[in-house]
């Protein structure tokens, strides 16, 4: 219960410190996506470009914590009684809602980026 | 209109205040011929940046009619203002604004990404425009390795790179010394006498001197011409 509980905590701060950063990300290429439309980039092309680069870093950081997790239930399968050390719903639990919010995140900047007044983008630093 | 580019009519831009509006432009009346070198001067807050951003239907808030080749801006939505744009508008800024995670190359390819060529189609025309500005042996450099005049000739190759029929300059010589400003200032009368209109926002005297109109703006009025 304590594992369970300590392992809830931590994909909850995981999952925050991943919405702030993808979105912060998302927020400081404002500039960039202002000079992208003026030279003809469509919302669906700016869309890809950060939706696709957020994948990118989350498939990285999944794949890693999914890597240190298949280490780390090997260390707690006496906590989780009748647990399997690859029970792949327990992998899952974590790095789905993970990977979801990840995607909202970038999604909800490139959303209102994709719509910004362009010359304030342009001047923004 | 045979042989008129753009013809603005009436053209008004406001922002709703408490007590009222606050006009950035007003009635702003204007014909612009094929091949026609412009100057827009006039204050800060007279509303140059603002007129740029409308004929480059990059602004959809404003009243009044915008012929572009005869064709109605005024009636046309979002995404087919878009679509006229990319294909007539090349834009050039005071800042550059090119993407410095990517090389000379890289950012005369992108406004071509976003037009439909092809891979191998899109490649010839960045090679075309490396030599014709005389940027081949910068090609693999990134931005943070050129000079500001050099910054701001690959942005200029990168605004006509797709033929564009108007080129946009907002301050184009406003980063630079004024010998690389020259340099712009002969290079954009070059491709003026080759057939590109262009139309330049400046402050600078002698810079608009190298137009063949000039236009001042004040209080989003024309007061000259």
């Amino acid at each position: 219960m304590a594992g369970s509980a300590i392992f809830g905590a931590n994909a909850g701060q995981e999952s925050g410190h991943t919405l702030r950063n993808c979105g912060l990300s998302a927020q400081r290429r404002r500039q960039e996506i202002g000079i992208r439309v003026f030279l003809g980039a469509q919302h669906g092309d700016i869309s890809r470009l950060v939706l696709g680069s957020g994948f990118k870093v989350c498939f990285v950081g999944i794949a890693f914590g999914l890597l240190l997790s298949f280490f780390a239930m090997r260390l707690i399968t006496s906590i989780f009684y009748g647990v399997a050390p690859t029970d792949l719903w327990i992998f899952s639990a974590g790095s789905l809602p993970v990977s979801a919010l990840s995607h909202l995140a970038n999604y909800i900047p490139v959303h209102c980026a994709a719509r910004i007044d362009l010359m304030i983008a342009l001047r923004y630093e | 209109m045979e042989g008129n580019l753009i013809q603005l009519r009436n053209i008004e831009k406001s922002y709703p205040l408490r007590a009222g509006k606050f006009f950035v432009l007003r009635r702003v009346n204007l014909d612009v011929n094929e091949g026609d070198f412009l100057t827009i001067m006039g204050p800060s807050g007279a509303g140059k940046s603002t007129l740029l951003t409308i004929l480059g239907m990059l602004d959809g808030e404003w009243s009044g009619e915008y012929y572009l080749s005869d064709q109605p801006v005024h009636k046309l939505n979002l995404k087919q203002r878009s679509e006229l744009s990319k294909r007539n508008v090349g834009f050039v800024f005071q800042q550059y604004h090119l993407l410095d995670e990517l090389t000379v190359a890289e950012n005369l390819d992108l406004p071509l990404s976003y037009r439909n060529f092809k891979s191998s189609e899109r490649q010839g025309i960045v090679a075309d425009a490396l030599d014709k500005f005389q940027i081949v042996a910068k090609k693999d450099l990134y931005p943070n390795q050129l000079s500001g005049g050099q910054q701001q000739l690959v942005a200029v190759a990168r605004a006509i790179v797709a033929k564009p029929k108007l080129i946009l300059a907002d301050e184009p010589t406003g980063s630079l010394h004024s010998s690389q400003g020259k340099e712009i200032m002969d290079l954009f009368k070059k491709l003026n006498s080759e057939g590109t209109t262009i139309i330049q926002v400046t402050h600078n005297e002698n810079w608009a001197a190298y137009a063949s109109r000039i236009i001042k703006l004040a209080d989003g009025w024309i007061v000259n011409e």
